[in-house]
């Protein structure tokens, strides 16, 4: 707190102004006002604002790799000492973690820096906070500040000043990532874009090329996804931003594990248009990929994909503001044939699907060799009409890929898309998505295997209706072909109007507890199910869940299945990734105990998804004292690598103990690796006696 | 019957001011909580708190004074925001009285509250900042909190036309 100036509402640190914004359930248009008065509350409330509107920004995609949710992951800095350094720090380096139940002797493992409000300068005190930080190596004193693995890493940056400043600070960031040998898991960098012109009139190249060795450290810390937020209207930069990412993100790929890259586009692009333009301009700005030839001509023939209603013509990027500019022309078509290599994109782009993404994308997904196999589009808001062209744009995407990748020569490997995830989009048509899975089922060599469709329908969503699906094989017809096989289900209220016959040949299937009023099955069960898994929220081990909602629910749900005996019970558990002990006090009561005596007989699986803790502690609980009858356990969590040598110990230490103490457990699945107590047991022999009593990391 | 005696402990703000208080008072806040936990000896040195002027301080030991003895909030309160956010309004009256203080003053305690992780402070805090910006028109909060417009006319109109969508919803 500096004397010199006076304290105001904007110099209090986001997390502050955030918190002030959301301690009232009273301001609601008050955030758009705020949004109004200047940009860095516009950049704060405008988001909360849609938040308190049900479309969400940061926590962009729910997969089994991302846990998303900040408070999970801030929750942890809670030794004293390290909080005592935080604040220390408190406007230099902001270690922001929210919680503060004291937990002692155990390391944070998620870090947020966050430069958001400090101009970094490299004589500053910031710099040396940073170096200090770097500097403490694993042998002296005050290791704990930082561990060596971080989960989750957030660079808030805030660059306005000289070339020189900033490649001073990203010089820094890649030195206290190196030197300590930091491994990481996941990456963000917000706001990494100058927010001026740079002090001494450096140029974008200059600033991007001093971005090299930090990307380049990130990337080498092993991180699985490296995640931008890009706000703001810098489109230029944004694109260069590409470029200099996704060639590296190649580099890496094969050997680093860097699966994808997410990019949140928000407003990011609304300087762009999309205009009709003369033919003899077209060259500019047509994908020079060799096989497929005239691409926009042939989309435009099929898809009517005109946001500006448009008479027919050919079709061109221009700046929407009368300026054509070329440069912005070539980056757009090198970044789509620089990100061709990508595995995984996901566009979160706020409100409306806005063209030049759209087409970006669209050039992407022509090219032969673009290896994409997981492609989301996320809090995405438009008119179905949009939505509908757009579908069929994409579907004429893929058709133009399978031309070109006929027309090539067979050195050329036919991509394959895995997985389609569309979460939390407005405004789409079920029709389209129908559709589409229809023209994936025609392409032949692109095949669909595994769908995610969320909260689809009108914007409001008319009514709950089925939402969340997964196929797992390819070439299946919606919705009567027999070879669907898992389903998933998310209602968004409580009540429920689902098709039974669409889900009549299932074999697995998760529902929410939330189902126990509109349980499906009532009148007849899918031939084939096998294994139901009811989703719960909440830690299971404590009296909370059982008497506060919980246990209830799944005593609902439970007498409407068990007539069904050839179907197995299972629990599907999203976990957080720091569950802690049961607090202390909180004894079994008697209610308790008759609600899990009523259930816990029933459970026979059991699917972890996240959950460190869980796998190393809470399981234990379970396995042993909870169910009695379980017989599979399926464990999730991007930090397990059975492969690894190191973990492999782990892994095994932990099977003993699960088999040991869960005479009924047949089967154990860690990242998709299943042992199962035969081969334990007969590994068991070979090496000897098996105790319990295992060396728990 | 008579009290326990309470320990003492001094402390240092960052003007040098030093004040000596009553442990279980000091202990409303979270920070100093674990600090003194963390120290095993007795020490006679203050306690520096760098991020806290001493007017500031004074402040926010009378708030401290006032409630001490009371519960702190538990680790699950402060996670439900949602819970947090539907209590708008229940500034008690000694609270609201004792935060009506310029705006400097106040938001000197919300970072000092923050710093020194006092939640129930940092609550009162933001609970009466809402409440100002309640109401408010985009003009009459610059003109309250004094906030430079730094929109381009460009921006400016972009955002219009982003709040259209908004408020058509």
């Amino acid at each position: 707190m500096s004397s010199s100036q006076p304290t105001t509402l904007l110099s209090l640190p986001n997390e502050l102004l955030l918190q002030i914004f959301r301690s009232s359930s009273d301001l609601e248009d008050e955030f758009v006002y705020l949004g109004q008065t200047c940009r860095r509350l516009n950049s704060l409330c405008i988001p909360l604002y849609l938040r308190r509107k049900g479309i969400v920004f940061r926590d962009l995609v729910e997969n089994d790799e991302t846990p998303t949710s900040y408070q999970t992951v801030s929750e942890g800095a809670t030794f004293p000492r390290i909080r005592q350094r935080a604040r220390d720090r408190s406007n230099t380096l902001t270690i922001d973690f929210s919680t503060s139940r004291p937990k002692k002797h155990r390391k944070f493992n998620a870090l947020a820096l966050n430069f958001d409000e400090i101009p970094f300068r490299p004589s500053s005190e910031n710099s040396s906070n940073l170096q200090n930080l770097s500097s403490r190596g694993p042998n002296t004193e005050n290791t704990s500040a930082v561990p060596l693995a971080l989960h989750h890493v957030d660079f808030v940056f805030h660059l306005p000043g000289s070339l020189r400043s900033l490649l001073g600070f990203f010089s820094r960031v890649e030195y206290f990532l190196c030197r300590r040998h930091i491994r990481t898991n996941i990456v963000t960098l917000c706001n990494l874009q100058p927010t001026g012109p740079l002090e001494d009139g450096s140029d974008l190249s200059q600033w991007l090329s001093g971005l090299t060795g930090l990307f380049d450290a990130i990337l080498e810390s092993g991180c699985r996804t490296f995640q931008i937020i890009s706000d703001g209207d810098r489109t230029i930069s944004y694109y260069a931003l590409c470029q200099q990412i996704f060639p590296r993100s190649r580099n890496v790929n094969s050997h680093k594990r860097v699966n994808g890259v997410i990019t949140q586009m928000r407003a990011a692009f609304p300087k762009l248009g999309f205009h009709r333009q003369r033919d003899h301009d077209r060259s500019a700005t047509a994908p020079t990929t060799s096989g497929s030839a005239r691409p926009m001509e042939e989309l435009q023939e099929r898809s009517r994909f005109t946001p500006l209603r448009s008479p027919s013509g050919s079709w061109s990027y221009k700046p929407s503001q009368g300026q054509h500019d070329p440069t912005i022309l070539a980056e757009m078509s090198n970044s789509a044939q620089q990100a061709c290599h990508l595995t995984c994109l996901i566009v979160s782009t706020s409100i409306l699907i806005v063209p030049p993404v759209s087409n970006w994308l669209f050039m992407l997904l022509q090219l032969p060799t673009c290896p994409l196999t997981k492609l989301g589009f996320t809090n995405i808001e438009s008119e179905t009409n949009n939505w509908e062209a757009f579908f069929e744009c994409l579907e004429a995407c893929f058709l133009l890929r399978e031309k070109a990748v006929n027309s090539m020569s067979g050195q050329i490997r036919s991509p394959v898309l895995k997985e389609l995830c569309v979460v939390r989009c407005y405004g789409i048509p079920r029709g389209s998505i129908l559709k589409l899975l229809s023209s994936f089922n025609g392409l032949g060599t692109v095949k669909l295997e595994v769908l995610r469709l969320e909260s689809l329908g009108l914007h409001p969503p008319p009514k709950p209706e089925l939402c969340y699906l997964h196929y797992q094989e390819p070439g299946l017809e919606y919705p009567s072909d027999p070879r669907w096989t898992w389903a998933s289900i998310s209602p968004s209220s409580a009540t429920m109007n689902l098709k039974v016959p669409e889900l009549f040949h299932l074999t697995s299937l998760t529902i929410p507890s939330s189902w126990a009023h509109d349980f499906p099955f009532q009148q007849s069960s899918p031939t084939h199910l096998r294994t139901l898994f009811i989703q719960i929220d909440g830690d299971i081990t404590t009296s909370e869940f059982w008497l506060k909602g919980g246990g209830t629910k799944l005593a609902s749900i439970l007498p409407l299945y068990s007539p069904s005996k050839s179907v197995l019970l299972g629990l599907r558990i999203q976990s957080n990734p720091f569950l802690s002990d049961r607090p202390q006090g909180d004894t079994v009561s008697d209610a308790e105990q008759s609600l899990r005596a009523k259930i816990c007989p029933h459970i026979y699986c059991l699917h972890f998804d996240g959950g460190y803790v869980a796998w190393t502690r809470k399981l234990d609980e379970m396995t042993e004292c909870m169910f009695p009858n379980l017989t599979h356990v399926t464990v999730r969590h991007p930090f397990l690598k059975p492969h690894e040598r190191d973990q492999k110990k782990r892994v095994e230490n932990r099977l003993r103990i699960l088999f040991c103490g869960c005479k009924t457990l047949k089967t154990v699945e860690c990242e998709g690796i299943v042992y199962s107590r035969e081969s334990w047991e007969e590994a068991v022999e070979l090496l000897g006696t098996a105790s319990p009593a295992a060396t728990l990391t | 019957m008579a009290a326990p005696a309470t320990q003492q402990i001094k402390i240092r703000c960052n003007d040098e001011k030093e004040f000596t208080v009553d442990r279980d008072v000091l202990e409303r806040s979270v920070l100093i909580k674990n600090m003194l936990e963390d120290v095993t000896e007795q020490q006679d040195a203050p306690i520096p708190l760098p991020n806290v002027s001493g007017p500031v301080m004074a402040k926010v030991l009378e708030y401290c004074t006032h409630h001490r003895g009371e519960p702190l909030p538990s680790a699950d309160t402060e996670q439900s925001q949602d819970e947090t956010r539907k209590r708008t309004t229940d500034i008690s009256e000694w609270d609201q009285k004792f935060i009506t203080v310029d705006q400097e003053m106040l938001f000197e305690i919300i970072l000092a509250a923050n710093y020194l992780d006092i939640k129930s402070l940092l609550d009162v805090g933001c609970k009466t900042v809402a409440n100002m910006i309640k109401g408010k028109t985009p003009e009459e909060i610059r003109k309250l909190f004094n906030i430079v417009n730094d929109f381009t006319p460009e921006e400016e109109a972009q955002i219009k036309k982003e709040n259209e969508w908004a408020e058509d919803r």
